[in-house]
């Protein structure tokens, strides 16, 4: 066991290379630099951008060194400091910019998660036991459904629902009132009145896919020979059920989370634009039009560390559960 | 009904309802099991046997159903004696419950996919006295190592947190044995025990359930295509030929004055030296009918050497009384 | 073991047609799938005639017809009286007694009925042939529109757009779809054919870009393309991008297709006739899961069309004067002009259409080249 995690683990580190080293290709890669935007920003509200004055700003933020060399800086600032550089676009640390909005990101997709399974499992199972009845049929349905819907339009529809017919704005984590004001109970009631929004939209497609996933999976174990010798042994049904195939159905689900969770933070992403959430979306987009690279790349590397984390840690779950990984 | 039998099942019928059709698994197959002794059932692949099995515990998976006939268990225990007819209990009904693994159990042909991989071959042995002794507590786990123990498993203590992937094949047969027998049953069900075995270890376990059977006085009914396991096992014999019983016999008999023209060709299509080691019921001339389309009259109609036009094809042969304990369903021995 | 000649390619036809056949009976059978299959011929068919079935030019644009609502299609005229057919009645601005802004109402005065076959803007079919006949349109074309979903901001016809969206984002799907199968065949291929450390390296690979967010890796993507690209450079460029997530599906069914043919007996046989490498992909393992991948790939369409969609939705795929229907769908981003023009999100309900379509025929397909997996 402990061997398998610390296979795991030190697979996680290449891995956190390899994308560093994707992301600071793929942020170096567009041509120009954020100097080049911000000169023509310059000379589009009508200031003069003197050689001199971007030459500064080059040697300042290190532009004008090989590329190798600020990549290596950017990683070293990362692992020493936790330091991603600075975002030029708002002359201030990466740093500061992103911890805050990348909390919302991780807090929307665990809430998102949880939902998902706690409505998935039950119907999962009641499906797969129930195959071909009219709730299986239904579902089944509902899921080829709720699939097809991508969760931005669903985002959008809601967010017109709301507001054509209630007068509401679902948008946000907060009301006006709250927006700026500390924390207190009364704002943690008013953040939840709000955050239920991004976590159905996500959970709408996830679900269906989890639900196909568990319902398969249970079909496929209660035609194993174990179910027959526990029914021999004289179980109830339900108890067999739940006690056998489901335990052993539980793997999917934990897999899930390796790949459900990509699927959360990609969608939190847009429906952010949507629903107007401070997570890393639309910051994201922002920077990635400006090109502020160090902001651009440092969000990107986080999103895809925290999918890869996501992996592990259904790696270590997996283990848990499964003692034919366990004690492999 | 005779003391000295524990299963009497008379004109049993299962059928599964497909969408093709309605397929007749077991078609009116009659036999009876004796206490403390083994019948020997065998037959071509897909001509009943497990699904008999199957109806005696009311576990034919779904799309299957137990459609008529009756499965009478005769229990005298003490001062209780009396007969239930199992085919008038419900699957889920409470006493069926009770009776499935306590007073009738079954081992698998694959040990492997028979345990659940998750859990503990312990937790699934302790499972069976937890489910019908419930006030059973403390004592469970070492009654569990004693069976285990006397299965042959060596170093219990340790085998019981084993899960099922870390024993061998053989390990995992004598833990299903285990398993079964926990309760001492009065018939234990084995479908092709060691089918999925080597045979160093088919013969370990065969001795196995020879010793056990001995020590509790259980009867067996053995499940196989081999009759070469048949020969070295069986008291009794039933010869199942697409979903009936065609022939019954004691051992002996089956093998030194066969009747049906099947048994007659099965034994005949076995080259004299293999007679007793590994011989399978595969060589004869035809296949199998589907079953799905079951051809009137005698089910053998189709492939016998002795077919009677006008008979065979049109009336279903009757069980035919040849010497004591021997009949055959045969229009060539009716009268 | 004698070693096999390779079947006779009668015989070979004759079996892969029976087993097509055996397919295609089995699909017909699953009834959703079939519609499916069909609304899909349909919406293909509208994309590639856009020019001819759209009765409007996507650019004609109005200030008098702005945020014009979808017309209503009317059987009686205001006299009472019926006709078989349908007609609109003609628009004109009035100013909103209430808020006394403009807005554009039906004229019940003129009645404009709808024709088949009629006269419209002038086009050039395909770049190629010109032409200005509409399948259906209104005699009065060039005084009058005909908004049958109604008009975006700038008074243009949202039906003819929608088709004319249609052209890119269902073209995106297919178009990425295939460079998916390429990369995924030869990588899945190889991954299977070969094993050992080229197969761990590759599933190395797929894992990592599988367990990457999607669109925070196209939106970083998509800004490499170069800001001169012409529009088409772009739109190869983006279905390249989309593709690059989505070959690792295909891969995988490449990889274990091939992973359980390898061990066949037929595969064997070729082996040790010598026959050379390629040609035992190409002529024997190639065809046995060609139903698979058309099953994967049905389903992977609508992976494509989706990133399309998100990404111009955000303003960092395709742009304007491109019109997909992710870039129809930037018009419904701000929430005040859905509100007042809800029709806007009519381009959504098109791609979860075409998605679901896609969905349903892709399972259909499953099922059909393999009854027996769940
Ligand atoms: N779950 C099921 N669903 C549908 N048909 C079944 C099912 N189980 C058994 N059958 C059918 O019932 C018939 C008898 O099957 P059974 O398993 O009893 O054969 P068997 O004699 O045990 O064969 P084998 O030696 O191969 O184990 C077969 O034709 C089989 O197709
Ligand atoms: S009844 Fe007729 S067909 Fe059947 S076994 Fe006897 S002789 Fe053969
Ligand atoms: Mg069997």
């Amino acid at each position: 066991m402990w061997k398998f995690l610390l296979q795991r683990l030190l697979l996680f580190i290449p891995t956190f290379l390899v994308i560093s080293v994707i992301t600071f290709v793929l942020i170096q890669a567009p041509p120009g630099d954020y100097i080049n935007s911000y000169a023509t920003q310059l000379e589009a509200s009508g200031e003069e951008a003197s050689e001199a004055l971007l030459l500064a700003l080059r040697k300042r933020y290190g532009l004008d060194q090989p590329v190798y060399i600020q990549y290596v800086k950017w990683l070293w600032g990362i692992f020493t400091r936790l330091d991603f550089g600075h975002s030029m676009q708002w002359n201030r640390p990466v740093g500061d910019l992103i911890w805050d909005r990348l909390a919302w990101t991780v807090l929307i997709s665990f809430l998102t998660i949880i939902f998902t399974w706690i409505l998935a499992f039950p119907i999962g199972i009641y499906s797969a036991t129930h195959q071909y009845s009219g709730f299986d049929y239904s579902f089944t349905f509902l899921g080829f459904v709720g699939a097809g819907i991508p969760d931005f339009l669903l985002a959008l529809v809601l967010m017109w629902l709301g507001f054509a017919f209630f007068g509401l704005d679902m948008g946000g984590l907060f009301s006006e009132a709250f927006r700026d004001a500390p924390w207190s109970w009364a704002k943690f009631v008013d953040m939840l009145k709000h955050l239920w929004v991004p976590v159905v939209v996500l959970s709408v497609s996830s679900t269906a896919g989890l639900i196909r996933t568990m319902r398969a999976n249970l079909l496929d174990e209660l035609r194993k020979p174990y179910v027959i010798t526990a029914r021999s042994k004289g179980m109830t049904e339900w108890h067999l059920v739940l006690k056998y195939p489901v335990r052993v159905a539980l793997n999917p689900f934990i897999s899930s989370i390796a790949y459900v969770l990509p699927q959360l933070v990609s969608g939190t992403t847009i429906i952010s634009i949507v629903l107007s959430l401070p997570t890393t979306g639309p910051i994201q987009i922002r920077s990635l039009m400006s090109q502020d690279m160090y902001l651009a790349g440092s969000i990107f590397l986080l999103l895809a560390s925290l999918t890869i984390l996501g992996t592990f840690i259904s790696d270590i779950l997996l283990a848990v559960v499964d003692p034919r990984i366990r004690l492999e | 009904m005779d003391p000295g039998i524990l299963i009497d099942i008379q004109h049993l019928h299962t059928n599964f309802y497909l969408r093709e059709g309605v397929v007749k698994a077991v078609n009116g197959a009659s036999l009876t099991i004796a206490k403390g002794r083994t019948l020997g059932v065998v037959g071509e692949s897909g001509c009943g046997k497990s699904v008999t099995a199957q109806s005696i515990l009311q576990i034919v998976p779904r799309p299957g159903r137990i459609e008529s006939g009756d499965i009478l268990l005769h229990i005298a225990e003490g001062d209780l004696d009396e007969t239930i007819n199992i085919t008038d209990l419900n699957p889920g009904d409470p006493l069926m419950r009770d009776i499935r693994g306590s007073r009738i159990s079954m081992i698998f042909q694959e040990p492997m996919t028979s345990f659940s991989p998750v859990h503990t071959v312990g937790n699934q042995l302790e499972e069976t006295i937890k489910l019908h002794q419930p006030k059973s507590g403390d004592e469970a786990p070492a009654r569990v190592l004693d069976m285990l123990r006397r299965v042959g498993i060596a170093n219990p203590e340790r085998n019981v947190e084993a899960y099922p992937h870390q024993l061998s094949g053989g390990m995992r047969q004598r833990a299903m044995i285990a398993m079964a027998l926990m309760l001492e049953p009065s018939l234990l069900i084995a479908d092709e025990p060691t089918t999925a075995l080597d045979v160093t270890t088919e013969a370990q376990i065969l001795a196995l359930m020879r010793d056990m059977q001995s020590e509790l006085h259980m009867a067996i009914m053995f499940i196989t295509h081999d009759l070469g396991v048949i020969a070295e096992m069986a008291d009794d014999v039933a010869v199942m030929y697409l979903g009936r019983v065609v022939e019954k016999a004691p051992v002996r008999a089956i093998f030194h004055s066969p009747k049906h023209p099947y048994l007659q060709a099965l034994l005949e299509s076995i080259p004299r030296i293999q007679k007793r080691t590994g011989a399978r019921l595969q060589a004869i001339e035809g296949v199998v009918p589907n079953p799905l389309d079951v051809p009137p009259g005698c089910p053998f109609h189709l492939r016998c050497p002795d077919f009677m036009p006008g008979v065979c094809d049109e009336v279903v042969p009757p069980d035919v009384t040849v010497d004591e304990g021997h009949t055959v369903a045969c229009h060539l021995y009716t009268e | 073991m004698t070693v096999a000649t390779p079947p006779k390619s009668a015989e070979a036809n004759l079996y892969t047609a029976s087993q097509w056949q055996l397919m295609w009976w089995r699909f017909s059978r699953h009834r959703v799938a079939v519609v499916s299959m069909i609304l899909l011929v349909f919406a293909y068919g509208a994309a590639l005639f856009a020019e001819f079935v759209s009765p409007h030019d996507p650019n004609r644009f109005s200030s008098s017809w702005v945020l014009a609502p979808p017309m209503r299609l009317h059987f009686t005229r205001p006299d009472g009286s019926f006709s078989l057919r349908p007609f609109v009645y003609g628009l004109t601005s009035a100013r909103d007694e209430e808020t006394l802004a403009m807005v554009v109402v039906p004229d019940e005065t003129q009645v404009h009925p709808i024709r088949f076959w009629v006269k419209g803007d002038p086009y050039t079919l395909w770049g190629q042939f010109d032409s200005d006949l509409h399948l259906f349109g209104i005699d009065v074309w060039a005084e009058q529109p005909l908004f049958l979903l109604g008009a975006d901001d700038l008074g243009r016809d949202l039906f003819s757009r929608i088709m004319y969206g249609a052209r890119i984002s269902l073209s995106i799907g297919l178009l990425g779809v295939g460079f998916s199968l390429l990369f995924g065949v030869v990588l899945g291929g190889i991954s299977g054919y070969y094993g050992g450390l080229i197969d761990v390296i590759i599933q190395r690979i797929i894992e990592l870009l599988r367990s990457l967010p999607t669109i925070p890796l196209w939106l970083t993507l998509v800004v490499i393309l170069p800001p001169h690209w012409s529009a088409l450079r772009v739109y190869f460029g983006i279905t390249l991008i989309l593709s690059l997530i989505g070959w690792t599906g295909m891969a995988r069914v490449v990889r274990g297709r091939f992973l359980a043919l390898r061990e066949e007996d037929f595969i064997m046989a070729a082996r040790l006739a010598n026959a050379p490498q390629m040609r035992i992909i190409m002529r024997h393992m190639v065809p046995s899961f060609t139903s698979h991948l058309i099953a994967q790939m049905t389903l992977a369409v609508p992976g494509m069309i989706l990133g399309e969609t998100a990404l111009s939705f955000l303003g960092l795929g395709l742009q304007p004067p491109v019109v997909s229907w992710g870039v129809l769908l930037q018009g419904a981003q701000n929430l005040r002009s859905v509100v007042l023009a809800p029709w806007l999100l009519l381009p959504g309900l098109f791609v979860v259409a075409v998605i679901l379509a896609f969905n349903f025929a892709g399972d259909g397909l499953r099922d059909a080249a393999d009854p027996y997996a769940i």
